[in-house]
């Protein structure tokens, strides 16, 4: 398979470990921080698009350039926490944690999903740091558990239950005031969030 | 009072050449780790959060993308040609 891993600028390394895997595998894989174009995937033959912490929205010509084969790392149980900064607001809003991987359809975090695991964190005793780190390596856990099916998965993938819950820009200042560095206990961020603007000196 | 972007730009990465063709995020040592270094502190000096929609290389190829970037989120990215 000739994939396209697409990150964000800044952040190759942190999809080191899915590229070894799927070179490994025997996979031609390409990283690029630059939304991709439907031209150049077609001229660059590439079969699948995986997105692992890339922020923008993929075209649906693109998405159609390769017969829909573009696929997220999603860290949060969808249909909950859609958007931006979904471990985030899964703590914030004491939502089930968990991770998912979904085909990417017109609309965001909302495609057929592939695949979704739970994950178990002792919020009482991890950071920020440690619970961003622990959900970023359980979807990356359940994308290589995912790969030997990879062929089937189009044929495989079910329909998100529910509206969930989508989170985007504006929402992200509450989160933004209650951390005051990713090194703070889990808990007292969600104190923070709950505690609201006024109780932050806001 | 924020530093200018460029004097931030420089105190950071004093290698980059500001003034070459070869866009920042191509240029030598600035690599994945000083680019996220590069937004933590964009995001200090100037008040401004930086999207992941942000991380594109066409915001991180020159003094003039990093300052439409700063401005585009808010924040004062300091005066033309400074």
């Amino acid at each position: 398979v000739n994939v396209l891993l697409l990150t964000s600028l800044g952040f190759e390394r942190q999809v080191e470990r899915l590229r070894l895997f799927l070179e490994d595998a025997g996979n031609a894989v390409t990283v690029s921080s630059r939304p991709p174009a439907a031209a150049d995937l077609r001229a660059a033959g590439i079969d699948l698009v995986v997105c692992h912490q890339h922020g923008t929205i993929i075209p649906a010509e693109v998405i159609a350039a390769v017969s829909g084969w573009v696929v997220n790392l999603h860290p949060s149980l969808l249909p909950h926490c859609r958007g931006l900064h979904p471990t985030l607001w899964s703590l914030a809003t004491r939502a089930p944690l968990g991770v998912s991987l979904h085909f990417i359809d017109a609309t965001i975090d909302t495609g057929p999903l592939i695949a979704q695991a739970p994950v178990t964190l002792d919020l009482a005793h991890v950071t920020l740091r440690a619970a961003h780190q622990a959900l970023q390596a359980a979807v990356e856990d359940l994308f290589i558990a995912a790969w030997p099916s990879h062929a089937q998965w189009q044929s495989l993938a079910f329909a998100q239950q529910g509206s969930g819950t989508y989170f985007g820009k504006k929402a992200y200042a509450r989160l933004k005031a209650a951390i005051t560095t990713w090194d703070m206990p889990v808990a007292e961020f969600i104190r923070r969030v709950e505690a609201g603007p006024e109780a932050q000196g806001l | 009072m924020p530093p200018t972007l460029e004097a931030l730009l420089k105190a950071l990465h004093p290698s980059l050449d500001l003034a070459s063709d070869t866009p920042l995020h191509a240029q030598a040592g600035f690599d994945s780790l000083a680019i996220i270094g590069l937004v933590t502190r964009l995001e200090e000096a100037f008040g401004i959060t930086v999207f992941p929609e942000d991380l594109i290389p066409e915001n991180f190829e020159s003094l003039a993308t990093l300052r439409a970037l700063v401005r585009r989120n808010g924040g004062d990215g300091g005066p033309e040609g400074a």
